[in-house]
């Protein structure tokens, strides 16, 4: 296994070496694949993203200055090809929570009216895929990949106290829609 | 503290972003308040699924279709940026050679459309050839050894063309009494014009 840090792969790929950036690829692909999976929920999507993420490091090799490490570079541009698909789809066809806190929706209304989330996990999961685009990013960098909100401050481009507030909001709009399966458990 | 706020706090605490002072106002506020006390319950159930929830983990040959599937694109990638290569240099004597045969092509390409466009009485051929040589002439004027040719050329072409008279000599239009009568005043005041110019004689004899 080649042990040589990321910055001199980095360097030896942007001579041309391509096994040099394969194994930039080898050593991220998990992390990577695991945050498209997150942001895409399906593996298919997580696959293409992945990918995706990838190949514009590839393409931008030349415009990565060092200043962060490699994987920080990386996770940036995953994190910006992410919102962009969450966004795509989001206007495609995405059902949202924005708005309905208190109201009805037929996947988490009830746990009898979803077999497929009937259990608490099931239904977080499938909670927090229907969140809107700019909460769910926040949601999944700070609560599934345990960034601060400094840091994922940094990677949405905008400022901490936007961050704390989308966290704020998507707690509560998962919380509304969860209510029926963590009612017991709660009190 | 209001429970809105409370619950703003509650979400900030759960991220570890809440100074001292401020959690503890708001466990002060929890302390008295049950409904806060069950908010704050439920989030952290689901803060904690939220983190549980792993993606897929794929196997080995998974990751190396992975790896495969990307070096084929990078490969495409760099086929359609890699530069063209630039073509050789012309050898410095190929470059006047090339020169002249591009020349030749446009004045052979000129005397074709010429020869195929006479709908004039042959007698009045030249002056369509005139116009039709225009283009060819301003050309010809910001290159002088392509003036040099074409005029050699249109002074054989004219001499080939015109009709041989009993001396043997070439009969040219301008000797015909009728070429005169045939012009507009324009055109007889441009050639006075020109023949003044020349000779300083005004007026066609």
């Amino acid at each position: 296994m080649d042990e040589r840090p990321d910055e001199e792969l980095v360097l030896e790929a942007r001579r041309g070496r391509k096994e040099a950036f394969a194994e930039l690829v080898r050593r991220h692909q998990r992390k990577i694949y695991g945050l498209a999976y997150r942001m895409a929920g399906n593996h298919a999507d997580a696959d293409d993203l992945a990918q995706e993420v990838f190949l514009t490091a590839y393409r931008s090799l030349d415009g990565f200055k060092g200043r962060s490490g490699f994987y920080t570079w990386l996770y940036r541009i995953a994190v910006n090809l992410s919102l962009n698909y969450l966004k795509k789809k989001g206007r495609e066809a995405h059902e949202t929570l924005e708005g309905e806190a208190g109201g009805e929706n037929a996947a988490f209304a009830s746990p009898e009216r979803s077999s497929a989330a009937s259990e608490l996990g099931a239904a977080v999961g499938e909670a927090v895929r229907s969140l809107p685009p700019a909460y769910k990013s926040a949601f999944l960098l700070v609560a599934s990949e345990g960034l601060s909100h400094a840091e994922a401050a940094r990677l949405l481009g905008c400022s901490e106290n936007t961050v704390s507030w989308r966290m704020y909001r998507a707690r509560k709009m998962l919380q509304a829609r969860l209510q029926p399966y963590i009612k017991g458990d709660a009190i | 503290m209001r429970c809105e706020k409370a619950k703003r706090l509650v979400s900030d605490a759960l991220d570890d972003e809440l100074s001292p002072k401020r959690l503890a106002r708001l466990e002060a506020h929890l302390g008295k308040c049950t409904s806060c006390r069950a908010y704050r319950r439920s989030l952290e159930l689901i803060h904690a699924e939220a983190a549980k929830e792993a993606p897929p983990a794929p196997d080995q040959e998974y990751w190396g279709d992975f790896v495969r599937g990307l070096s084929r694109k990078i490969d495409a990638l760099d086929v359609r940026r890699r530069p063209r290569p630039k073509p050789a240099p012309l050898s410095p004597w190929l470059r006047p050679a090339l020169a002249a045969g591009l020349v030749g092509l446009v004045v052979l390409a000129a005397f074709i459309l010429l020869s195929r466009r006479s709908p004039l009485p042959e007698e009045f051929a030249y002056l369509h050839s005139e116009d039709s040589l225009s283009g060819v002439l301003e050309a010809a004027a910001s290159d002088p050894e392509l003036g040099n040719y074409l005029a050699l050329e249109v002074s054989s072409s004219i001499a080939d063309a015109a009709p041989i008279d009993a001396a043997g000599e070439p009969f040219l239009a301008v000797d015909e009494p009728f070429f005169w009568e045939s012009l507009s005043e324009e055109e007889l005041a441009a050639i006075a014009a020109d023949l003044e110019k020349d000779n300083g004689q005004g007026e066609p004899q």
